[in-house]
């Protein structure tokens, strides 16, 4: 049921990256993985995943800023956001909600088994009203 | 005691009220009874240049508020030999061009100049000016030069006052710094820990086999040597921290 289910890993650190990959390939769904907020945003147009996970420290365009084109986008603005960071600071987790990330988890406290758990979270509130 | 801000004339603070107070008070102790009263400042040395820090004069005359020693001699006598100058009537024909012409134009017939030494240090002078013929007596040399060693206290309080508060902005600064660093230090340490975790608890729940359980291993060997590294550094900045370098 999840192979239709496409995820883009927004994460610089490739080790996280590839550790989050592993845990959602298992789980069945579809993944893509941009090194870079630049990367990130096109990636989000051209792959249309139906959501995002973005780290926030990212070269070239950091994770805010993604978030603000992600939501500016037509294209991209109803994609749900999952910001994954290294900082757990509340100004940070604030600042990224009020940008419109559905949640805000920092890495150190994020097994890949919570992170995936998060999908299927979501995924699963989407389909409910079409049920 | 030597501390470094003895070791040149201190900073005097040109807002400081006392030396206003202090002025007027010399020119009280300065004026003869029934004379109008005479015309006293104090001037704060800085390099080869003593600087009007405060002023008193009852006539409101405007004096030229800098003087570099090389261009008045008896201010520099003053300064060098640390002796109270008296420069009289009598003396008067023998100033340098500069000190003449100040004379002349604000007809000063008598003038006493006192160092002021604080911390060891000339810090400035106060030069009393007299418009009146009456000269300076002993007492009222003494007593200027009781007030130059109070107005040299104040200025050595004041500086070792700035020092002590200088002295502990800089050890806030230093606190702040080392909450920083444990901050940063925290952050490093919890991204390959992260990944440690991550990776356990992948082999631990079975999602990992194969080609892919060796890999995490590798990753995890890898992430262990990555916070082994962190932690000595870590460990190396704060022993040259507590050795002050």
């Amino acid at each position: 049921m999840d192979d239709d289910v496409k995820v883009l890993l927004i994460e610089d650190d490739n080790a996280a990256a590839e550790m989050y990959r592993l845990r959602l390939i298992a789980d069945g769904y579809a993944v893509v993985v941009a090194d870079d907020g630049e990367k990130g945003l096109a990636l989000a147009i051209a792959e249309r995943p139906d959501f995002i996970y973005l780290d926030l420290r990212l070269p070239k365009v950091d994770g805010f800023e993604v978030l603000e084109r992600l939501r500016a986008n037509p294209q991209t603005a109803a994609v749900p956001v999952i910001i994954l960071s290294n900082f757990g600071e509340p100004e940070l987790r604030e600042r990224g909600l009020k940008l419109g990330a559905l949640e805000f988890l920092v890495k150190a406290d994020t097994t890949p088994s919570r992170l995936s758990e998060a999908v299927s979270r979501v995924t699963a509130s989407k389909a409910l009203p079409s049920v | 005691m030597t501390s470094p801000a003895f070791d040149q004339p201190a900073t005097v603070d040109e807002h400081d009220p006392f030396f206003d107070t202090a002025a007027r008070i010399a020119a009280d102790i300065a004026t003869p009874p029934d004379e109008t009263s005479r015309r006293a400042s104090f001037l704060a040395l800085s390099g080869d240049v003593l600087s009007a820090v405060a002023e008193y004069d009852e006539s409101g005359e405007t004096f030229p508020g800098h003087y570099e020693l090389s261009r008045f001699p008896n201010f520099e006598r003053a300064v060098v030999t640390r002796e109270i100058q008296v420069i009289g009537l009598s003396e008067l024909g023998n100033l340098s061009s500069d000190g003449a012409a100040l004379v002349t134009r604000h007809r000063i017939r008598s003038c006493a100049l006192i160092p002021v030494v604080s911390g060891g240090v000339v810090a400035g002078v106060i030069a009393v000016s007299a418009r009146d013929e009456a000269g300076f007596t002993d007492s009222q040399v003494r007593q200027l030069a009781t007030l130059a060693q109070l107005v040299g206290l104040r200025v050595g309080h004041v500086a070792a006052d700035q020092a002590l508060r200088e002295e502990a902005e800089r050890s806030q600064g230093l606190e702040r710094l080392k909450g920083e660093f444990l901050n940063i230090a925290a952050h490093e340490l919890r991204s390959p820990l992260g990944i440690i975790n991550g990776y356990v608890s992948m082999l631990l729940d079975g999602t990992l086999t194969g080609a892919d359980e060796r890999k995490a291993l590798e990753r995890i060997a890898e992430k262990s040597d990555e916070m082994g590294r962190l932690i000595t550094e870590m460990l190396e900045t704060a022993r040259m921290e507590a050795l002050g370098l």
